[in-house]
C-alpha cells in the first residue's frame, strides 16, 4: 500500500481517538490544568505526561473492544457481568453524565459572559446548536463538524507561546518528577489525573468507534488516532499549565476556575492571550457539551439492545435521541435556573466520576483478556500487565483523593 | 418481529435468571456449588436442555444432566430455594471442552443483542424461558423489554406494571456474528420476505461475511434462490466464502443448472468436498454438467433441449433471465 493510500485509510480511520482525547480537556480539564500552573509553576507537568499515557493506553482499549465486538462498553458489560453490574454502571454512568454536562453548560455560560453575552442567551443557543447537528447530521457531517470545533483548541496553544514561557522549566518539569508534599498538591495531582480519564471518555470511545463501522483491519489506523488524541490532549494541556505557569504563578495569583484564568491573564499576557483563552474555553465546553450526552445515549440504548446510529433518525432510534435530547436539556436547564445550586451538583458528578473510574476499567480489563468476545484480539499477558498496572496507579491516585477529602 | 405482550403475573414459565446463581447440593446436604451456566442442544423445534454447569465465581467445576436437578423441598417444579441433585453419582467432573458444540444458555443467548438481518439492533434477551414437557425441558422463548430487566435488577413491583414481550424460540435464529459467539436474528425481519432476487440485491451490497450470515440466517430456500438469482461472480465469491456443508444444503436446493457455473469456478478439492455431502443423484447431474464442454457452459437446457432461454447469451436480457432463474429453485 503507498504511503499516500495509507494516509487516505488513517483520514477516514482518524475521529474516535481525537475527539474523545480532545473532549477530555472541557472546561474542568482547563480549570485543573490553569490551577495546576498557577500554583505550582512549571513542577507538576510530569503529571500530564503519565496521565497522558494513561489516556493512550486505555483509550486504546476501549476503541479496540468497540472495533472488535461492534458493541459499546455498557452493553458489553450487561452481556459479560450481567444485568446488575451493567445497570448499576449505566445507573452511576448517567448520573455522572448528567452532572458533567452541567459542567459543560455551566463552562459555555462563563465563557460568553467574558465576552458580555448573558448564560440566558449562550446556554439555549448552544442547546439548539448542539442538538440540532446530533439530531439532523449524519455520522460523517457531526464527525467533522466536531474536530472543526476541536481546532479552537489551537488558541491553547497561542495563547502558552504569547505568555513567553520559561521553556527549559517547562521542560524540567516534564521530565523531572517532583512532588511537593502538601495536602492540596496531592489533591490537583490526583484531579490531573482524573479530568483527563473520564469514564465518559472511554464509554464514547468505544461506541463511537462500533457506530463508525471501523473493522479489524482498521486497528492500527486507529491507534494511530488514539495516539495522536492523547497526545494533542496532553500537549493542550502543557501549554495551558505553561501560560498559567509563566504568568499567574509568577505573580502569585490563585483561581477558582478557567474563566478567573482568562480574565487573569489578560493584564499579564496582553488582551490577546485573555480572549484566546476564553475562546478555547467556549470550544472546549461546546465540544464535550456535544460528545457529553452523546455518549449517554449510546450507552443507554447498547443496554438496551436498541439501535444507536448517528446515521438513524429519531424516528429509527427513539430511545438514542430520546435520552439525548433529555440529557442535554436538562444540563442546560439546571444552568439556567437562578440559585441553582451548581457547586454541589459538580463536586457530586466528580464524585461519581471518580468512583465510577476503577470498576469501569476492571470490566475493560476483564472483557479485554476474556478470548470468548475478544477471540484472538484478546489482550495478552504484557498488554494485561500494563493495563493492571494504569489501573493500580489510578486506584493509589482516586485512594489518596478520597483519604485526603475525609480528613 | 411479533412478539407476544403479556403482564408479569402471566408469564408462567421458568426462567433461566431464576436458576443461574442458585446453590445445589447433594443427597447429604453438602453444597458442591452454584448453578452457573445451562446448556442446550439444538432440536426441533425448541433446544433440548441439556447439562447444568456447577462450580463457585465464574469456573465451571462439575456438571450434571438437566434432568437431574429437583428443588430442594418439592421434586415437581423448579423455583426458589436451594437444587437438590437426584441422585448422588448425577456429577461428573468438568472437562475442558464440556460444553462443546453446545448452546450456552447464560453465556450466549441471556442479555446476547436482538439484530434483524439488515443488522440493526432490535433488543437483547433479559430472560430465557424453559418449559418442561414430560422427563426434558426446552428453550421456547425469550423476554425482551423494560420488565424483565427489571425484574431482574429485584424491582418486580414496577415490572408487574409493565407488559413483559416474550418472542418465540421459532421466530430466532443463531448467528455467528462479530467476535461474540452467537447472537440472535430476528426471523421476521424484512430481508427474511424478500423475493430471491431482492435478497440477491442485498447480498450484492453488504460485506461477504455478512452476506454469508444472511445466507445462514434465511431459509436454505430461499438462500439457494438467492444464490440462483445473483451474479454468477458474486455467487462464485459466496461459494468461495461458504462452509461446505452450508454450500452442500444451498446445492441441494439449487436447480443443476444455476449451480454448476458455482461449483465450476470452485478449487476442484472444494468442489468435491461440496458435491460429497449434495444428494448423491443431483451429484451426479452436477457433475455431468461440470465435466461437459467449457464453452457450452454445460446449460441443462442445452443438455436436454428444454432450455426456456435457449439461444440467449448469458449477459443478455439480464433480468427476465434471473427472475426465471429464479423461478426453478426448487422448494421441498
Amino acid at each position: 500500500m503507498s504511503r499516500r493510500t495509507r494516509f487516505a485509510v488513517l483520514a477516514a480511520v482518524a475521529g474516535p481517538g481525537l475527539l474523545a482525547g480532545l473532549s477530555d480537556d472541557d472546561p474542568a480539564g482547563i480549570t485543573t490544568y490553569s490551577s495546576l500552573g498557577a500554583e505550582y509553576g512549571y513542577r507538576l507537568l510530569w503529571v500530564l505526561l503519565l496521565s497522558t499515557i494513561a489516556l493512550a493506553l486505555f483509550h486504546d482499549l476501549g476503541a479496540r473492544m468497540g472495533i472488535v465486538t461492534g458493541q459499546g462498553l455498557a452493553g458489553l458489560i450487561r452481556e459479560t457481568y450481567g444485568v446488575r453490574r451493567g445497570g448499576a454502571a449505566l445507573g452511576l454512568l448517567i448520573v455522572a453524565n448528567t452532572g458533567t454536562t452541567c459542567a459543560e453548560f455551566a463552562g459555555i455560560a462563563a465563557g460568553f459572559e467574558l465576552f458580555g453575552i448573558s448564560r440566558y442567551v449562550s446556554v439555549p443557543f448552544a442547546l439548539v446548536g448542539v442538538s440540532y447537528l446530533v439530531l439532523r447530521g449524519t455520522f460523517h457531517r457531526v464527525e467533522r463538524v466536531l474536530l472543526a470545533v476541536s481546532a479552537v483548541f489551537v488558541t491553547y496553544i497561542l495563547s502558552g507561546i504569547l505568555a513567553h514561557p520559561d521553556w527549559s522549566a517547562a521542560l524540567r518539569g516534564t521530565l523531572v518528577p517532583s512532588l511537593p508534599t502538601s495536602r492540596a498538591a496531592v489533591l490537583l495531582v490526583t484531579a490531573t489525573v482524573g479530568t483527563t480519564l473520564a469514564p465518559w471518555g472511554l464509554s464514547f470511545i468505544q461506541s463511537y468507534a462500533a457506530d463508525k463501522h471501523l473493522t479489524v483491519n482498521d486497528l492500527r489506523y486507529e491507534r494511530v488516532d488514539v495516539i495522536v488524541g492523547s497526545v494533542l490532549t496532553g500537549v493542550i494541556g502543557f501549554f495551558v499549565v505553561i501560560a498559567c505557569a509563566a504568568t499567574l504563578h509568577r505573580d502569585g495569583i490563585s483561581i477558582h476556575d478557567a474563566s478567573d484564568a482568562a480574565l487573569a491573564l489578560k493584564p499579564l499576557a496582553g488582551s490577546m492571550a485573555s480572549a484566546l483563552f476564553a475562546v478555547g474555553l467556549i470550544g472546549a465546553a461546546v465540544l464535550a457539551a456535544s460528545i457529553l450526552p452523546l455518549s449517554t445515549a449510546y450507552s443507554v440504548g447498547e443496554f438496551a439492545g436498541r439501535e444507536t446510529a448517528l446515521n438513524d433518525g429519531p424516528r429509527e432510534a427513539p430511545l438514542f435521541y430520546g435520552t439525548y435530547a433529555t440529557i442535554a436539556i436538562v444540563s442546560a436547564g439546571i444552568v439556567l435556573i437562578p440559585g441553582a445550586p451548581l457547586i454541589p451538583i459538580l463536586i457530586l458528578s466528580q464524585v461519581l466520576n471518580a468512583v465510577l473510574l476503577v470498576p469501569l476499567l476492571g470490566f475493560m480489563y476483564g472483557i479485554a483478556r476474556n478470548r470468548d468476545v475478544m477471540g484472538e484480539h484478546a489482550a495478552g499477558r504484557i498488554a494485561g500487565g500494563a493495563y493492571l498496572v494504569g489501573i493500580a496507579a489510578i486506584v493509589v491516585c482516586i485512594a489518596a483523593l478520597a483519604v485526603l477529602s475525609l480528613t | 418481529m411479533s412478539r407476544r405482550s403479556v403482564r408479569g403475573s402471566d408469564v408462567n414459565l421458568l426462567g433461566l435468571s431464576l436458576l443461574l446463581g442458585r446453590h445445589v447440593r447433594l443427597l447429604d446436604g453438602r453444597r458442591v456449588g452454584r448453578v452457573l451456566e445451562v446448556t442446550a442442544v439444538m432440536s426441533v423445534p425448541h433446544p433440548r436442555l441439556d447439562r447444568v454447569g456447577i462450580g463457585t465465581r465464574r469456573a465451571v467445576r462439575s456438571v450434571c444432566a438437566f434432568g437431574d436437578l429437583v428443588e430442594s423441598s418439592s421434586s415437581s417444579a423448579l423455583g426458589d430455594g436451594d437444587l437438590v441433585l437426584r441422585t448422588s453419582d448425577a456429577l461428573s467432573e468438568a472437562t475442558p471442552d464440556w460444553a462443546e458444540g453446545a448452546l450456552r444458555l447464560n453465556r450466549d443467548v441471556l442479555d446476547c443483542q436482538i439484530i434483524d438481518l439488515a443488522g440493526k439492533r432490535v433488543a437483547r434477551v433479559c430472560e430465557v424461558f424453559i418449559e418442561r414437557a414430560g422427563r426434558d425441558s426446552f428453550v421456547v422463548g425469550v423476554e425482551v423489554g423494560a420488565a424483565g430487566v427489571l425484574r431482574r435488577l429485584g424491582l418486580q413491583r414496577i415490572a408487574g406494571l409493565i407488559a413483559s414481550e416474550v418472542v418465540d424460540w421459532d421466530e430466532l435464529s443463531l448467528t455467528k456474528r462479530q467476535a461474540r459467539t452467537l447472537q440472535l436474528a430476528d426471523a421476521s425481519s424484512a430481508v427474511q420476505r424478500l423475493e430471491p432476487t431482492q435478497l440477491a440485491t442485498v447480498l450484492a451490497h453488504v460485506p461477504i461475511e455478512h452476506a454469508i450470515e444472511i445466507l445462514h440466517t434465511v431459509v436454505p430456500t430461499a438462500a439457494a434462490g438467492a444464490l440462483s438469482a445473483a451474479h454468477t461472480s458474486l455467487g462464485t465469491r459466496l461459494m468461495h466464502a461458504l462452509p461446505h456443508r452450508s454450500a452442500a444444503t444451498f446445492v441441494d436446493e439449487m436447480h443443476a443448472d444455476d449451480a454448476a457455473p458455482l461449483l465450476r469456478a470452485l478449487p476442484s478439492h472444494d468442489r468435491d468436498a461440496v458435491l460429497n455431502s449434495v444428494r448423491a443423484a443431483h451429484a451426479e447431474t452436477l457433475r455431468g454438467l461440470i465435466n461437459n464442454d467449457e464453452s457450452a457452459h454445460g446449460s441443462l437446457e442445452q443438455v436436454t433441449g428444454r432450455g426456456r432461454f435457449a439461444g440467449v447469451k448469458r449477459g443478455h436480457a439480464k433480468i427476465p433471465q434471473i427472475r426465471a432463474r429464479a423461478t426453478r429453485t426448487k422448494v421441498r
